[in-house]
């Protein structure tokens, strides 16, 4: 009888224990998800501020739970201060909700305390009320800051982890690698250039007259003033360019239409000319003076005479030339040709 | 892109080299065909020296000197869009004269034959050949004049243009180096610490170089009419007496300095302040006559 009711009473305790067991609430440990330390600089022996990143599956609301981070040996956060140091979480990006943090645990504040060899150890202790300004829920995001103010990286490259453990329920790891030298140098050359195009390397003023202009162009001419061809030119030297044309004045055998000069003319009919002017557009590229005036001009005692120059850099300016025959009634007959050589170069 | 009867890039635009008499020395440049068909280019070399003082190469058909020491392809042809490293190598004579020599490589198309009634037009790019050749070398160079452009004196605003000229009288090329200082007769510190070669000229042997330097404004162009000379004086004010100082180093260790000095009066902003001041004076003046007879016409209700 007496076995019997002892017997009933283990298998009713042994029982309740499945009744009384759910009620009572008992730690279960999770690792800590998405860990990451970033830092300023992985250089060793170089100050650096650290962003340790984490989320808690289980968060915590227990008075003085602690959360530890633990720098392993060679870290040297000697004379660094709780001022220097972050602490918020949040459900989205962890930087919802800032804790106050103080030298021991409050109503209203997570206690902070440096502590070990070079206090390489940060130990965050619960508000009393396992709240502070808002409770570490599970599933929080954490984002703890240390300043770069006495952070040292340690003396060696290599890999070093970084533990978070303490009272509350999770726990986790971080490994980070410092180098020797963090800074990749970067050089890259840009080589001076100089860019040259002439549109057209024939053209023609057809028949000329004594009694009106002639102008040259791709084909037979024209009586009207017309874009000859053009010249493009463009630079990243400093010193610029210039450009000058080189050739005699139209010429049959032994007899020459008159070069115009030095000196910007106008068109007069009935008088030997030959000259071009140029306009300019784009760049920074300019015509010289004689031969970007209205009249037209051809320096043919001082050849290579310069057409245009760009004193430094120029992005593509491009050159309009025309240019001008005129022939008087006493004028030789024959058929008048030139090769004109545009000549580009940088200025020294 | 329109269609192009010659487009060619070179790089670089101008070789600095120095060599031993009787030695040969090494380099090279780039040719890059921009057009997209063929293009067969010839090498011609020309000497060079200074026309005028603007910097601008004037080319000497040379049958002696760095032109004739010069040797590079005479030929070449670049297919659409190629870019070809071309080497050469300047071989100078054990009689070269110590000091600057210059010349050019040329590379241009052979033009279209003329007709009758017709130009044919061709075109060449050069490259410019910058060679010291050692020895003993005569230094020689010195500042021939430093002012404002038109040498003004009296300025109402930037931007503000200096120049000065550059003689060389030695053996070889010479690139100033140095800085123009502009200082306000009030303050210790300068205004304005602008580069004397921007644009790294040189100045050859035997020969004068003008340079520019221009102290700019924020927007970098010249303010035109009268408002934009008030708005231009207002963000770069500058008032008062000037003092530019300009240095130049050149060769080895040497030094020539010069001063200008010059006022600069902001008119136009002074115009302005003077007549917005006066008006707020007028305003106060009369404001405080209306206060003063009204108070008095109250004080006598009063009594």
């Amino acid at each position: 009888m007496k076995k019997t009711i002892i017997n009933i009473l283990t298998l009713i305790s042994f029982s309740a224990s499945f009744w009384v067991g759910p009620f009572v609430p008992f730690a279960s440990a999770a690792a800590l998800t998405a860990l990451s330390d970033t830092l300023s600089t992985a250089k060793i022996s170089t100050l650096s501020s650290h962003t340790i990143k984490f989320t808690t599956p289980t968060g915590t609301s227990t008075a003085g739970q602690t959360i530890v981070i633990t720098f392993p040996s060679d870290f040297d956060f000697t004379s660094k201060t709780i001022g220097t140091v972050t602490f918020t979480h949040g459900a989205t990006t962890g930087a919802e909700t800032t804790e106050t943090l103080a030298a021991s645990a409050s109503a209203t504040a997570w206690g902070a305390v440096f502590s070990g060899t070079a206090n390489r150890v940060l130990t965050l202790t619960a508000p009393i009320d396992g709240v502070g300004t808002a409770a570490l829920a599970a599933s929080d995001k954490v984002i703890i800051s240390y300043t770069s103010a006495n952070s040292t990286n340690a003396t060696s490259a290599g890999s070093f982890v970084i533990t978070i453990g303490g009272t509350f329920p999770d726990s986790g790891s971080i490994t980070l690698t410092l180098v020797t030298n963090d800074q990749v140098a970067v050089s890259a050359t840009v080589n001076q250039t100089l860019s040259f195009a002439i549109s057209s390397n024939s053209i023609s003023f057809g028949t000329l007259d004594s009694a009106a202009a002639r102008y040259a162009n791709t084909s037979t001419g024209s009586a009207s003033e017309v874009e000859a061809h053009t010249l493009t030119a463009a630079t990243n030297s400093s010193s610029g360019y210039t450009i000058s044309v080189n050739g005699v004045t139209l010429t049959a055998g032994g007899f020459t239409i008159l070069a115009i000069g030095a000196t910007n003319t106008a068109s007069s009919a009935g008088s030997e000319q030959f000259g071009l002017r140029m306009t300019a557009t784009g760049g920074s590229g300019s015509v010289v003076t004689k031969y970007s005036g209205s009249g037209f001009a051809y320096d043919s005692a001082a050849l290579p005479s310069a057409v245009a120059t760009s004193s430094g850099t120029s992005a593509t300016t491009t050159y309009s030339v025309r240019y001008l025959a005129n022939i008087s009634p006493t004028t030789e007959p024959g058929s008048y040709s030139t090769t004109l050589t545009y000549v580009a170069t940088g200025n020294f | 892109m329109p269609i192009k009867a010659f487009a060619l890039t070179v790089s670089p635009v101008k070789v600095e080299l120095s060599s031993d008499p009787g030695k040969t020395v090494s380099s090279q440049f780039d040719l890059f065909n921009e057009q997209k068909n063929d293009l067969t280019l010839y090498s011609s070399f020309e000497n060079f020296e200074a026309q005028g003082e603007t910097g601008r190469p004037n080319f000497v058909p040379g049958k002696e000197g760095l032109a004739t020491w010069i040797s590079a392809p005479a030929k070449i042809t670049l297919k659409a869009l190629e870019k070809k490293t071309v080497p050469f190598t300047v071989t100078a004579p054990k009689n070269a004269d110590p000091g600057g020599h210059f010349a050019a490589i040329f590379w241009g198309t052979t033009p279209p034959q003329t007709e009758g009634g017709q130009v044919s037009v061709g075109a060449k790019v050069g490259i410019l050949v910058l060679l010291k050749v050692s020895g003993q070398v005569k230094e020689g160079a010195d500042l021939l004049g430093f002012s404002t452009q038109n040498s003004q004196r009296f300025f109402a605003g930037v931007p503000l243009a200096f120049s000065y000229r550059f003689q060389n009288s030695g053996t070889d090329r010479v690139k100033p180096d140095g800085e123009l200082k502009i200082y306000n007769s009030f303050w210790f510190w300068p205004a304005a610490v602008l580069p004397a070669n921007d644009g790294q000229g040189n100045v050859l042997p035997g020969s004068i170089r003008k340079f520019d330097v221009l102290w700019p404004n924020k927007s970098n162009t010249p303010p035109v009419g009268f408002w934009a000379h008030v708005s231009s004086q207002w963000q770069d004010f500058h008032a008062g007496a000037y003092k530019a100082t300009l240095t130049i180093n050149y060769g080895d260790s040497k030094k020539v300095v010069d001063t200008y000095r010059f006022l600069i009066i902001p008119w136009q902003l002074l115009l302005i302040l003077i007549i917005l001041i006066t008006l707020l004076f007028l305003i106060l003046s009369r404001g405080v006559k209306k206060y003063n007879e009204w108070i008095i016409s109250k004080a006598r209700m009063a009594n």
